[in-house]
């Protein structure tokens, strides 16, 4: 596919110039019943980086987003950009002692924000001295300026500063939960941002006619596709609010009534619509991708998905948020699973990748290794974080000096036959128990293939012993009349004895992370390693 | 109706949010919820939180929520849950 009008872009705001000048009516997101066209996208980010000159942002400096979803996230993503700054979101709901240190960590001194965040705005405005000015607010005397909505809209919209940036400037800094419980902030850069997009509207053959659900948060690196590659194209965005997000019923009616054409999730979403969704009193023919990434999907509801929509392609969409995205895999309609989980892919375009085992040498094909990532879309690195960069990358050298710089993914992957990569688990999810290696991945699918069992995860849990013995939690469907006894014994038929969890933990729900994933390790501290009563 | 079940009609979107406090949010006493607050923006309930204040206002309040009506309209603050559970039984 060709894209002659993109030809020329290189910062990622330059999109929304693009379009508000060729189609500037045609709208750029929604959120409710409102609407926002590129034309008046392009104004209100313009009257934005017109407000940042004035609090004397630089280009380079960091400026936060800490709203709930509505089209005030797209105006603070373009206004930021326009200004040459770089945006931080923040997850609206995250704890006051979590955004004092990301302000301080990445020394954030204006903030986007709403008024039902400012007691915690408050708080930790005190703890980090550094934050002068909130927009979004009134001015109510506190330790930092407040500028409204409508002081923004009163601002001359000047086009025409000049902004010294170039591709290989930061765009974004994304922070993600440390390993070791500190943030982590990701920085990427205009290009690495753009050639995501750019990808990104190739393997999915986006056009200004597609209407994207736009479900992940803006914290949440998934958003990037709304954000940034729906832009490119001159697409439509239908940012989907929080609550929507929910409650199922209420989800389907969105999708139909917006005549969505591309969906971008995490599995859970899509199961709890299949779930609860009653998608069969829905008119769901408008969708024509439905893309889910994050973590694996489980077979047996992927399979029922795909009855269901059946006007609609599915495709996995791989890639830590290190490197936005690195490899896709299009589901064939007609293709016949097993249990088998649905591969990761090939790599998509401007992309190189290796499997190597523990030497970081290449591994036979169909063997097993960690995934090595290279790519124009990869991030520049950990802000701050020096060593912890440096211990994420693999360097390449060759005879010449010249080098190639990989990600470390962490993640295994082995090829198959015809090339497609298989997702093997975390590196970190693979444990040994009594000197067996045991994929918790695949008690996990064990558990999955039982009837009744609506989620599933396992975990390791730290013995006396030194050795790591493997436990289980299970949501079980309405009505299912199934006890940890009798799961065992199902799952004993797909398991060797040393990989059976020592304990099948009933649930109601389980923890879980802001993007809706398994919180393994929240399951594991809470209730791994207590002692059985029965 | 019984009279027990009419006794605990009374002031249903306090019943509500005492219900999240102490079953959802695991006897969570310090937060304060109030009834037009979004439960669902909020993140005080999740979609497994959804279909646990299905079994409660069927436990509570004898009213029983068919799939159609677990919508955000009914489900998004305390207040709107109460009148819905007020009009089912009226």
């Amino acid at each position: 596919m060709n894209y002659p009008p993109y030809k020329d872009i290189y910062l990622l705001h330059q999109t929304i110039a693009l379009h508000a000048e060729r189609d500037p009516d045609a709208t750029a997101f929604r959120f409710q019943d409102e609407s926002i066209s590129y034309a008046g996208l392009y104004e209100q980010a313009s009257r934005l980086s017109s407000v940042l000159y004035q609090l004397n942002i630089q280009p380079g400096d960091r400026v936060g987003i800490f709203v709930f979803k509505s089209l005030h996230t797209a105006i603070s993503v373009y206004g930021i950009l326009s200004a040459g700054a770089v945006y931080v979101p923040l997850d609206p709901l995250m704890p006051e002692s979590r955004l004092t240190r990301i302000i301080c960590d990445c020394n954030l001194e204006v903030i986007i924000s709403e008024r039902s965040r400012l007691p915690i705005l408050r708080k930790a405005a005190a703890n980090a001295r550094r934050l002068r000015a909130v927009i979004g607010v009134e001015n109510s005397g506190d330790e930092f300026e407040g500028i409204t909505w409508s002081d923004v809209s009163s601002q001359p919209a000047s086009h025409t500063r000049p902004v010294s940036v170039v591709e290989e400037d930061l765009a974004y800094i994304m922070y993600t939960s440390g390993s070791t419980g500190v943030p982590k902030g990701l920085m990427h850069t205009h290009k690495s941002g753009l050639s995501y997009a750019k990808q990104s509207a190739h393997t999915y053959g986006l056009s200004p006619s597609d209407r994207l659900g736009n479900h992940a948060p803006l914290h949440f690196d998934m958003s990037t596709m709304e954000y940034l590659a729906a832009p490119l194209v001159g697409a439509t965005t239908i940012i989907v609010p929080e609550d929507h997000t929910k409650i199922p019923v209420s989800l389907a009616q969105l999708i139909e009534n917006e005549k969505l054409t591309i969906w971008y999730s995490v599995p859970f979403a899509l199961i709890q619509l299949l779930l609860h969704g009653l998608l069969h009193e829905r008119n769901l023919s408008s969708l024509r991708w439905i893309i889910y990434g994050g973590e694996p999907f489980p077979t047996k509801y992927l399979k029922e998905l795909m009855v269901l929509f059946s006007n609609a392609r599915f495709s996995n969409s791989y890639g830590p948020a290190e490197v936005n995205q690195c490899t896709f895999y299009h589901i064939p309609a007609t293709e016949n699973y097993s249990d088998d989980s649905v591969p990761i892919g090939k790599p998509w375009g401007n992309t190189q990748v290796l499997v190597v085992d523990e030497q970081d040498n290449t591994v036979a094909p169909g063997e097993t290794g960690e995934l090595l990532v290279r790519s124009p879309t990869m991030m520049l690195g950990y802000w701050g974080q020096q060593e912890m960069t440096a211990r994420s990358v693999f360097i390449d050298c060759d005879k010449y000096g010249v080098e190639k710089k990989f990600y470390r993914t962490g993640d295994l992957v082995c090829a198959r036959p015809d090339g497609e990569l298989l997702f093997m688990g975390r590196k970190d999810r693979q444990i040994k128990s009594r000197g067996y290696r045991i994929e918790l991945d695949e008690i996990e699918s064990a558990l999955y293939r039982c009837d009744g069992v609506q989620e599933a995860a396992a975990y390791g849990v730290d013995g006396t012993d030194g050795s790591q013995s493997i436990e289980s939690a299970v949501i079980l469907k309405n009505g299912a009349n199934l006890n940890s006894s009798t799961l065992k014994k199902l799952i004993s038929a797909h398991l060797p004895t040393y990989a059976l969890p020592q304990r099948i933990t009933i649930m109601s729900e389980f923890p879980r992370t802001g993007s809706n994933k398994i919180d393994r390790l929240a399951l594991a501290r809470s209730i791994g390693g207590q002692k059985q009563t029965a | 109706m019984s009279n027990e079940k009419s006794l605990s009609m009374e002031n249903p979107a306090l019943k509500i949010i005492e219900f999240i406090k102490q079953e959802i949010l695991d006897n969570d006493v310090d937060i304060d919820i109030g009834e037009k607050d979004n439960l669902l923006q909020l993140n005080l309930i999740d979609s497994l939180g959804v279909m646990r204040m299905v079994d409660f206002v069927k436990r509570e309040f004898d009213v029983i929520i068919p799939p159609e009506d677990i919508t955000i309209e009914h489900f998004r603050t305390a207040d709107l849950l109460c009148r819905y559970v007020l009009a089912k039984r009226a």
